[in-house]
C-alpha cells in the first residue's frame, strides 16, 4: 500500500507544477485581456483557468484519503477540463450545444466527453499544442476506459494499470503543454512557413 | 510564406518599436517602421489610448506617441504570449 501513496504523490507533485504554469499562463493573458478586452483572449483566459482548476483538482484527488472524496474531485476534474477544451476548440465562437443526443452512454463518462473535447481543441491548434492536447484527449479516453472497464468486470489490477498508465500521461502531457507555454517568455520567436 | 500579421501583432509592434527608440516617437515613424497606413496607425492609436496603453500628445498637427507604463507591461506579455496565442488560435 506504500507504494499506492508513493505513486499518488508523485501524480500530485505533477499536477501540482501543471496546475501552477497553466496559471500562469492564464495570468498572462489576464494581463493582455484587461487591456484589449478581446473576445478570443477572454476564451483563452477562462480555458487555461479552467484547466488550471482540473490540474489543481486531480492534485487533490490523488492526495486525497477517502475514496468517496478522491472520485468525487476525480469527477469535477474532468468537468473542468471539458469547460477549458471546450473554449480553446471551434466550437467557442458558436451558439449551439454540445450534440450530447447520441452520446448518452458515454455522457455518464465525462472522461470521453473531455477526451473528445481535447481532440477537438486540438484540431485547432498547432505547434507543440496540437500533439500534447492530442495526448491529453487520449489520456482522458484512456481513463474512461479504464473506469468502464471496471465496471465492465475486468480485473481490477487491470484496471488500477490502465487508470495509472493514462493518469500518468495525462499529468506528464499536461504538465510538458503548460511548463513549454508558461516558460516560453520572449523567446518564442516565429517560425514562418 | 509569411502569415497575416494579427492585430496583436501589429500591436506588439507599435509597442516594440516603441521601446526601442527610447519610448516614444512621432506617429509617422511608428506607422512607417510598422508598414502601417498612416489612417490605420491613428485608429489604432485611439484605441490603444482609450486603453492606457499610450498617450498621444498633439502639436501643431502632428502627432507624438509615447509607451506608458501599462503599455511596458502590455509589451512583456504580449512578448511571453507569443507562441500561446499562435498556437491556440487566439489571434484577434
Amino acid at each position: 500500500m506504500e507504494h499506492l501513496g508513493s505513486i499518488g504523490g508523485a501524480l500530485a507533485l505533477v499536477e501540482a507544477i501543471a496546475a501552477a504554469a497553466f496559471t500562469v499562463i492564464a495570468y498572462r493573458l489576464y494581463i493582455v485581456y484587461s487591456r484589449l478586452r478581446e473576445d478570443p483572449l477572454e476564451s483563452g483566459l477562462a480555458g487555461f483557468t479552467l484547466l488550471a482548476a482540473s490540474s489543481l483538482a486531480m492534485m487533490i484527488a490523488s492526495l486525497a484519503s477517502s475514496p468517496r472524496a478522491s472520485l468525487s474531485i476525480y469527477v469535477a476534474s474532468s468537468i473542468l477540463a471539458v469547460g477549458g477544451f471546450y473554449l480553446l476548440s471551434p466550437l467557442r465562437g458558436m451558439t449551439v450545444v454540445i450534440p450530447l443526443g447520441g452520446l448518452k452512454v458515454l455522457v455518464a463518462l465525462f472522461d470521453y466527453l473531455a477526451g473528445i473535447m481535447g481532440f477537438t481543441a486540438s484540431q485547432t491548434t498547432r505547434g507543440p499544442a496540437r500533439v500534447l492536447l492530442a495526448i491529453i484527449a487520449l489520456s482522458y479516453m484512456v481513463r474512461g476506459t479504464s473506469m468502464l472497464g471496471g465496471a465492465l468486470g475486468m480485473g481490477p489490477a487491470s484496471v488500477a494499470l490502465a487508470l495509472f498508465v493514462g493518469e500518468l500521461l495525462r499529468a506528464a502531457s499536461a504538465a510538458a503543454l503548460a511548463v513549454f507555454y508558461a516558460t516560453l517568455g520572449g523567446n518564442g520567436e516565429e517560425e514562418e512557413e | 510564406m509569411r502569415r497575416k500579421r494579427s492585430k496583436l501583432d501589429i500591436i506588439e509592434g507599435v509597442l516594440d518599436y516603441l521601446s526601442r527608440v527610447g519610448g516614444e516617437a512621432p506617429a509617422t515613424r511608428v506607422a512607417t517602421a510598422n508598414g502601417l497606413a498612416y489612417d490605420r496607425l491613428v485608429a489604432l492609436l485611439e484605441e490603444l489610448e482609450e486603453r492606457g496603453v499610450v498617450e498621444v500628445v498633439r502639436e501643431e498637427g502632428r502627432r507624438t506617441v509615447r509607451i506608458t507604463s501599462d503599455g511596458y507591461k502590455l509589451l512583456k506579455a504580449l512578448r511571453d504570449l507569443r507562441r500561446v496565442i499562435r498556437d491556440f488560435g487566439l489571434e484577434v
